[in-house]
């Protein structure tokens, strides 16, 4: 068997064409390390810095512990404060980029802060690279790899049936099984090979975090899952009686009918079923509910607008009243926010069954940390960590209390980790369907007749 | 019947018998007009939502009552972005831009509330739209379509018969051409018909934006179809010109859009949102405040030729207020001018995957007729930034002439109010969007022309074989 392996190998070694393919992969895979390293990069420099906090800030705040600071400054403290809810850095976002490259993944939350506008100060990226995409390696794993296979495989068996060589063929090397392996075996070193390469580079050249490496393996089994699928699909429609060209044809449709169309339909299904409130009715809403509890200036400038305690004491109250008021306002339409999104997450993971591609993708973006759930649970996260330091910061106010240094340091800190993700269902499901579309294909090799 | 129908005549023919060819036919135009519905729906929606938003909240704004002009200046106004009827056919950048930007006194805002946010898609290969089908699908139908067109002829020994039997070998490409493009067109018209009667019903619609829309797709349509029928006669056999022609389509639709986004990242990378705000900060806090700097205060107090505050004609809080705007706008236009520059910088270097592919040349030039584009998106930034400083202007230029003596203690009327103007988005003209995107005309005009260069080559090669 190991003969015939290597003489397929030389075979394919001949052919200009598995050399073009594979450049064509390695330049792709080359691409897309170096775009997964710029997307690292980005990540761990952009919480570092937001990890730093506002130092201006916390010095402000210090300062007013010191003993000879006005007494009544000091009630609107509170308001100086400025603490960061930074999510851990993803494992494997040079892999899979997912939602990283357009996800918040910190913010700055005071007593001012709303849930409406907690990440209002996000996106400065350009939202035509955006609109375009970004090739990353799990783009090559999910949509380029799949056609690679394609093109080194329909005529895997098909083109000698039609050549009429096919009967040759297993005079000599025996049954179509012993074959189609030989043949099957080098081709999709031949295409997983420069992925595999890919991911040892971005690991051995990546940062140092937990679970990375874990993860990478999870990532290439979900790779070479899909591979697996991939393959069972070609040597199937090679098993029906037709030709080279009808089964080209024929992948190439089912190819773009799962990675490409299903995904669009499944994706503008689940907003057309569970379309998002709108953002304006929330902007309107919010503001309406500020008008009609405030008239005064006091609620922007706190610290200018008496110079007594009494008076200071009156006007944060006054703003925190009125923060509270829109708070209010704007909670349902949060909630109904977070419910469309959870049902659009619901819907997507249950319809993404229908596609293995999706299926892939949605376990790599997940291993990876860059996916959906992992930032809506961020978000989740952030909004709560808000709840407690407005609550925390609040209750000075509400009590007429001086914050102390000791208070201060005991403020609650963002400590959010989410839970390493396993594939393990959407991993079975990968290997079970090519288990099952290969078994057919081969039955069918098994009662071929050339 | 001239040579050149009775070539369409034929491939017309087996295209119809060939029930795999229509098969796909059919659920592409299937998916065509889901995707015209779903655009249309969601345009309508948002124009729909956004007019009654800011009917609301001119509500809001007027009703407001006897106010400090700088407290309004905080509650301030917000600019949404219209989408205009094309974006039922080309969403363009809108679903990755923010379509909402706070209008507030000291701080120029980023655009928020982006669509993409309120999305739960990972696995994102493209918006749903017209323009997607058009640009993704129909090229691969197209190629798929033609990969047998001459190349089966060959296979079949019909391509010999036909020469031999004194059929013209420069002119049968020409013809083949012809036929594909019969198909294509019979392909692409209903998409484009429902497209565009969905975008006229979705608003009034520029007809010379909407012409060379259209215009851009059938030149678009003609590269690819040039390209296939090309490949078509110089592959030896049907699954081999297939094979070469999904190839050339992965590269060309899926991989070269990509290819330019990583080039940019390279040659222009975007400054880390929390770098880009900090570095922001920091400079916003170097500038004099105004309300501690005591030169400000000698200059004004000199300017008025009092001695002190109190003596002042006008508010000096006001003058305070209008000198933190002037310096905030020094250090914002560095900021955001710089971003701006990076993202122009990024586009140019995007462009450089036109090499590789027409598509991101047609992507230009297509968003930027529907009015989806970057500079679009950058000129509504641009407008809101405008409308903020002349608003907070005002606001403070009120206080300052009104305001003497009372500073934070005045209170403006609700005839101030209504007297602001609310902000419109006024459209770049076509003039104007050309200008942006020659360029990209340019570079459609050379794969147009590289493309017939490959036919006539081709052409060559057929009629030399049968000597």
């Amino acid at each position: 068997m190991l003969r015939l392996i290597a003489l397929e190998a030389r075979l394919l070694a001949r052919e200009r064409f598995a050399w073009v393919l594979l450049l064509f992969l390695a330049l792709s895979c080359a691409l897309a390390v170096a775009n997964g390293r710029v997307l690292m990069d980005q990540q761990l420099d952009g919480r570092a810095i937001a990890a730093q906090g506002d130092a201006k800030a916390r010095e402000r705040v210090e300062g007013a512990f010191a003993p000879d600071f006005d007494r009544a400054l000091a009630i609107v403290v509170p308001y100086w404060v400025r603490t960061q809810a930074v999510s851990p850095a993803p494992p494997l976002a040079d892999f899979s980029a997912g939602r990283a490259a357009i996800e918040p993944h910190a913010t700055t939350v005071t007593l001012r802060s709303r849930v409406d506008t907690l990440f209002e100060r996000t996106a400065v990226d350009n939202p035509e690279a955006a609109a375009r995409g970004s090739l990353d390696l799990g783009f090559v794993a999910v949509v380029l790899m799949p056609l690679a296979l394609i093109g080194l495989g329909y005529g895997l068996f098909a083109a000698d049936r039609e050549s009429g060589a096919a009967r040759l063929l297993l005079a000599q090397g025996g049954t179509p099984t012993r074959v189609l392996l030989a043949r099957s075996v080098p081709r999709l070193l031949l295409v997983l090979g420069p992925l595999a390469m890919a991911a040892v580079v971005l690991l051995a050249t990546g940062p140092q975090i937990d679970e990375r490496g874990t993860a990478a393996g999870w990532w290439l089994l979900v790779a070479v899952a899909l591979a697996a699928f991939w393959w069972a699909v070609i040597l199937f429609v090679n098993a029906l009686r037709i030709g080279a060209e009808t089964a080209a044809l024929t992948l190439v449709s089912v190819w773009a009918m799962l990675t490409l169309v299903l995904p669009a339909a499944v994706t503008a299904t689940a907003q057309l079923a569970y379309p998002p409130p709108s953002r304006f009715a929330q902007i309107a809403t919010a503001r309406a509910a500020e008008m009609s509890s405030t008239t005064a200036y006091e609620n922007d400038h706190p610290d200018l607008a008496s110079e007594s305690f009494a008076g200071r004491l009156a006007s944060v109250r006054k703003s925190l009243s009125i923060a509270r008021t829109v708070d209010r306002a704007v909670a349902p339409i949060a909630r109904r926010f977070d419910a469309q999104l959870a049902g659009q997450q619901g819907i997507v993971r249950a319809l993404a069954w229908l596609s293995p591609p999706m299926i892939a993708a949605d376990a790599m973006t997940a291993t990876a940390g860059t996916d959906v759930g992992r930032s809506l649970a961020f978000r989740r996260a952030a909004v709560d960590y808000m709840g407690q330091t407005k609550a925390a910061l609040g209750g000075f106010i509400d009590r007429g209390a001086i914050m102390t240094r000791p208070e201060y340091a005991a403020l609650p800190a963002f400590d959010w980790r989410p839970e390493p993700v396993r594939p393990v269902a959407q991993l079975l499901a990968l290997f079970a369907l090519a288990l099952l579309v290969g078994a057919v294909a081969l039955h069918r090799f098994r009662r071929v007749s050339v | 019947m001239t040579a050149a129908s009775a070539i369409a005549r034929k491939d017309w023919r087996e295209f119809v018998r060939d029930r795999r060819l229509l098969v796909m036919a059919a659920l592409m135009v299937l998916l065509s007009l889901a995707a015209v519905m779903t655009a249309y729906a969601r345009v309508a929606a948002y124009e729909a939502d956004r007019v009654a938003t800011e009917r609301r909240d001119r509500v809001t704004w007027e009703s407001q009552g006897e106010r400090n002009p700088h407290s309004v200046a905080h509650f301030a106004t917000w600019a949404l972005r219209p989408l205009t009827p094309l974006a039922v056919l080309e969403p363009g950048v809108t679903p990755y831009a923010g379509a909402a930007i706070w209008m507030e006194a000291h701080n120029q805002n980023g655009a928020r509330a982006r669509a993409i946010d309120d999305a739960a898609i990972a696995f994102d290969l493209g918006t749903f739209s017209v323009a997607w089908v058009l640009q993704t699908i129909v090229p691969l139908l197209i190629f798929v379509i033609a990969a047998g067109l001459v190349a089966r002829e060959r296979e079949r020994g019909t391509l010999a018969l036909l020469l031999i039997g004194g059929a013209d070998a420069r002119g049968l490409l020409p013809r083949k051409l012809g036929g594909l493009a019969r198909i294509a067109l019979l392909l692409a018209a209903p998409v484009l018909a429902a497209g565009i009667a969905a975008a006229l019903l979705a608003g009034a619609v520029d007809p010379l934006r909407l012409a060379l829309w259209t215009l851009a797709y059938i030149l678009f349509f003609g590269i690819v179809a040039t390209a296939a029928v090309a490949v078509s006669a110089l592959a030896r056999t049907v699954s081999g010109a297939m094979l070469i022609l999904i190839g050339l389509w992965c590269v060309a639709v899926l991989l070269a859009p990509r290819a330019g986004v990583a080039i940019a990242q390279a040659t222009a990378p975007t400054p880390a949102p929390d770098a880009f705000w900090s570095a922001l900060r920091t400079d916003l806090a170097k500038a004099p405040d105004p309300f501690e700097d005591k030169a400000f205060e000698a200059a004004v107090l000199q300017r008025y030729g009092v001695g002190k505050v109190e003596d002042l004609p006008v508010s000096f809080a006001g003058l305070q207020l209008d000198e933190s705007e002037k310096h905030g706008a020094v250090v914002f236009d560095r900021h955001f001018g710089r971003l701006a520059a990076i993202h122009a910088e990024q586009r140019a270097a995007m462009r450089w995957a036109s090499l590789l592919s027409p598509v991101p040349a047609l992507e230009n030039v297509s968003t930027a007729l529907a009015g989806t584009d970057g500079p679009h998106q950058l000129a509504f930034q641009n407008q809101a930034e405008a409308h903020r400083r002349a608003m907070i202007g005002a606001l403070n230029r009120d206080m300052v002439e009104h305001g003497a003596g009372e500073d934070f203690d005045y209170k403006a009327g609700s005839a101030l109010w209504r007297a602001t103007d609310e902000f419109r988005f006024h459209m770049p003209n076509v003039g104007a969007t050309l200008r942006t995107i020659w360029l990209d005309l340019a570079i459609l005009g050379a794969w147009a022309l590289a493309t017939a260069l490959l036919l006539r080559l081709a052409s060559h090669r057929l009629a030399r074989s049968i000597v």
